[in-house]
């Protein structure tokens, strides 16, 4: 025979596994919109099963369940959906950043807005013509001066916004590093709280969903694969390197390495951190190869641009019959301009391939064909560049929409598993409800029983 | 597949903004009027539109060149129709002086005539164009020519035979300029010697050299002039062929860079209905649970 309060004790039990099932459908619905959070579920277990002692046990049916209880919390996780969407997220975030800097590039260069260098291109070798036409006419000279102004002003805008560009992917790139040893330390944190949990034979869920949130918000930075160990912790590496191992942390320093851009390297060996995709590498890669790239093509535009008229023009002569000056002072788009002293003095400006010639403009008409004559011209050399840039950065925004499309579509099937739906919590409510009542009215029956028992039993006669 | 609530509200909302952008797009296309606003909308076609925007900068010169060299060479055509119609007057001067009618007085009297038309002719051999000398090759800031009274009179030429080229087109030259030496040069020592001669009486000489030295001066005169006037010719006809490239690149850049407003306002159309429809469909989706139903 059972024992009196035996049904007393079952009902208690299934009470108290159905307010826990209630309590963790509280947590989803109140997580429902908490990023990085996964719905919990309570595994519901029969306890262990009685065989009724009894002086003949045959007497008896066994066994007799011993009602429910709950034996675990788990979170609803595919981890391989998880590995898949870091692995994409870098790629995508690689190409968000890359596409963000070409975007700036495309900004600086302003084009085709009939206001970027190819306009002042046009505007200059027109100047040089309308000298041409009238060598000795000085409003013509003063309007050459101010265009090759323009120009040069625009070459050092130019430039200096590239470098700008340039200098700015140098400052993001510290302070990814910096934002990788700080979500590491707080990995390694929460390996330790993890370890501590589940050594008591619990499961961390919320810390685990805070680690997987940190372990996204690094794939975004950086690619690093993580390893879990058997008591919990994981271990992460980045491109081989181990960065966190349990609870300790091989932070990144960046120091200032050749070319005065940061070096990302790890602090216990110091050797370069391998980073092949995340924000981190499109960052590397614009700062190191695209900006730099455009940057130097702008150079060398000039440079050769300022050469070939420099070297036409101080073989001519000036309206006051001087010769052997440079029209531009500077090397390159950063430091060109026109020479102050033919700002000062738009006469002093070698059209004539003579002295003592006002009608000879032949030196201005040789630079004006330049325009033509040298190799590469130089606004069809400027116009590769603005195609280059244009193709560079229609690919990486192609990238980064097939790459957002992939991680949207990953997103979804994590979301599918972890994702907390409304409707399922509201079924959840109920069914816990009901079941809770159940229970409850099952505790009433019982104390009916053994009121009939003690109260009433026995009082016959009376 | 289990779908979730923020699976829902994610993808209603990504697929707005998804429909937004493209909204957003087509609206920047048909306000700016331009279909290329950065390199990588479409960089073969920005490539192109660059390379027309060169080629309509460099052809609005070379037609400001044009009209500038036409001035030029049209200031030296009426400037030599003048010295040749003076030239043409001397010559029947020269005539009417060699006739064995005229008595020493009346040559006299066409020697000064003749004179008078030689200080002209040194003037329009000084002719200029807002200060330029047409005739002084490339020493176009001073006088082409000095007349030195004499006796014996003569005429300096102060100039050179340098050229005025001026690019009409890629790579296309003209010379624009008319060095005055041998132009004007024959025409002064003809008329100093005719007025010479008329002065001395020298009849015979008036009749033959004389003569003779103005008519090779006037075909020198006329020569060059037909060579301007055919200068003047072929600047007109590249000014027309140019005109024409202009117009015609000009198109095809607009073709190129420009929206096309027929296809845009189509496509603007239909995507401001499916941004519209996707509002109607994300207000349905959004809004039900099963917390509406239950009691």
């Amino acid at each position: 025979m059972s024992g009196a309060f035996f049904g007393l004790d079952l009902a208690l039990r299934a009470l108290h596994a159905q307010q826990l099932g209630l309590d963790v459908t509280n947590h989803n619905v109140a997580n429902a919109n908490t990023p990085g959070f996964s719905r919990q579920e309570v595994a519901l277990e029969t306890t262990d099963p009685y065989t009724l002692p009894g002086m003949n046990r045959a007497q008896m049916a066994g066994q007799v369940g011993t009602g429910v209880v709950a034996a675990g919390i788990q979170r609803a996780r595919d981890v391989f959906a998880d590995v898949q969407y870091r692995g994409e997220v870098s790629g995508q975030k690689q190409a968000q950043a890359q596409s963000d800097a070409l975007d700036e590039v495309e900004a600086v260069l302003n084009e085709p807005s009939g206001t970027g260098i190819s306009d002042l291109f046009n505007k200059f070798f027109g100047a040089w013509q309308d000298v041409v036409n009238d060598p000795s006419d000085v409003a013509a000279r003063a309007t050459l001066v101010e265009q090759a102004s323009a120009l040069s002003a625009g070459f050092n805008r130019t430039a200096q916004q590239l470098t700008t560009i340039q200098s700015n992917l140098n400052d993001r790139v510290k302070l990814d590093a910096d934002q990788i040893n700080q979500i590491s330390n707080q990995i390694a944190a929460l390996n330790r709280q993890i370890v501590q949990v589940e050594a008591l034979g619990q499961r961390a869920n919320d810390f685990r969903d805070r680690r997987d949130q940190l372990l996204d918000q690094l794939s975004q930075l950086v690619p690093v694969v993580s390893t879990e160990q058997a008591s919990g912790a994981i271990n992460v590496t980045l491109g081989g390197h181990a960065l966190i191992t349990g609870q300790s942390v091989d932070a990144l320093t960046t120091p200032t390495g050749p070319g005065g851009m940061y070096e990302v390297r790890f602090t216990s060996d110091n050797t370069l951190a391998n980073i092949t995709s995340g924000e981190m590498a499109g960052l590397i890669s614009a700062r190191d190869t695209n900006v730099p790239g455009y940057l130097s093509q702008v150079n060398t535009i000039a440079t050769n641009l300022l050469n070939a008229v420099n070297g036409l023009h101080a073989a001519g002569y000036g309206l006051d019959g001087g010769t052997g000056r440079a029209f531009f002072t500077g090397t390159d788009a950063s430091n060109m301009a026109v020479n102050a002293a033919i700002v000062a003095d738009p006469r002093l400006v070698a059209a004539a391939s003579a002295p003592n010639q006002a009608g000879n403009s032949t030196t201005a008409l040789a630079i004006a064909q330049l325009r033509q004559t040298m190799t590469p011209p130089p606004e069809s050399a400027y116009t590769s560049l603005i195609a280059r840039l244009g193709v560079d950065a229609q690919s990486a925004k192609g990238v980064l929409a097939n790459q957002t499309v992939l991680v949207d579509l990953l997103d979804r099937r994590r979301q599918t598993v972890s994702g907390v739906s409304l409707d399922e919590e509201s079924v959840q409510v109920i069914r816990y409800q009901r079941a809770y009542e159940a229970a409850a009215r099952l505790i009433t029956a019982n104390d009916e029983l053994l009121d009939k028992l003690i109260n009433n039993t026995g009082v016959v006669g009376r | 597949m289990r779908v979730t609530s923020p699976m829902v509200s994610d993808t209603v909302l990504r697929n707005l903004q998804n429909n937004l952008a493209a909204l957003e797009r087509l609206q920047n296309q048909l306000t700016s009027g331009k279909r290329l606003n950065r390199p990588s909308d479409d960089p073969p076609a920005v490539e192109t539109a660059l390379n027309y925007h060169a080629t309509i900068a460099a052809g609005e010169q070379y037609l400001r060149n044009m009209d500038s060299a036409t001035a030029w060479l049209q200031a030296t055509d009426s400037t030599l129709g003048s010295a040749t119609d003076a030239l043409q007057r001397v010559r029947e001067l020269a005539v009417q002086g060699g006739n064995d009618t005229l008595d020493a007085g009346q040559r006299t009297d066409i020697a000064a005539e003749v004179d008078q038309l030689l200080q002209q002719m040194v003037q329009w051999g000084n002719a200029s164009l807002k200060g330029q000398r047409l005739f002084a090759g490339l020493r176009t800031d001073a006088d082409a020519f000095t007349l030195n009274p004499g006796p014996p009179t003569t005429v300096t030429y102060n100039g050179d035979n340098g050229q005025m080229l001026r690019e009409i087109d890629v790579g296309t030259t003209m010379a624009i300029n008319t060095p005055g030496n041998a132009t004007f040069g024959p025409a002064f020592s003809a008329l100093i010697s005719l007025r010479d001669d008329l002065r001395a009486n020298n009849t015979a000489a008036v009749r033959t050299t004389d003569l003779s030295n103005l008519d090779a001066a006037l075909d020198t005169m006329l020569t060059t002039r037909a060579n301007v006037g055919a200068k003047v010719n072929r600047l007109e006809a590249a000014q027309d062929r140019q005109q024409q490239l202009q117009a015609r690149i000009t198109e095809l850049l607009s073709k190129t860079e420009d929206t096309d407003y027929t296809a845009a306002i189509s496509d603007f159309t239909q995507q401001d209905t499916v941004y519209k429809a996707s509002l109607q469909a994300a207000a349905k989706a959004l809004q039900p649970s099963l917390m509406d139903y239950l009691k």
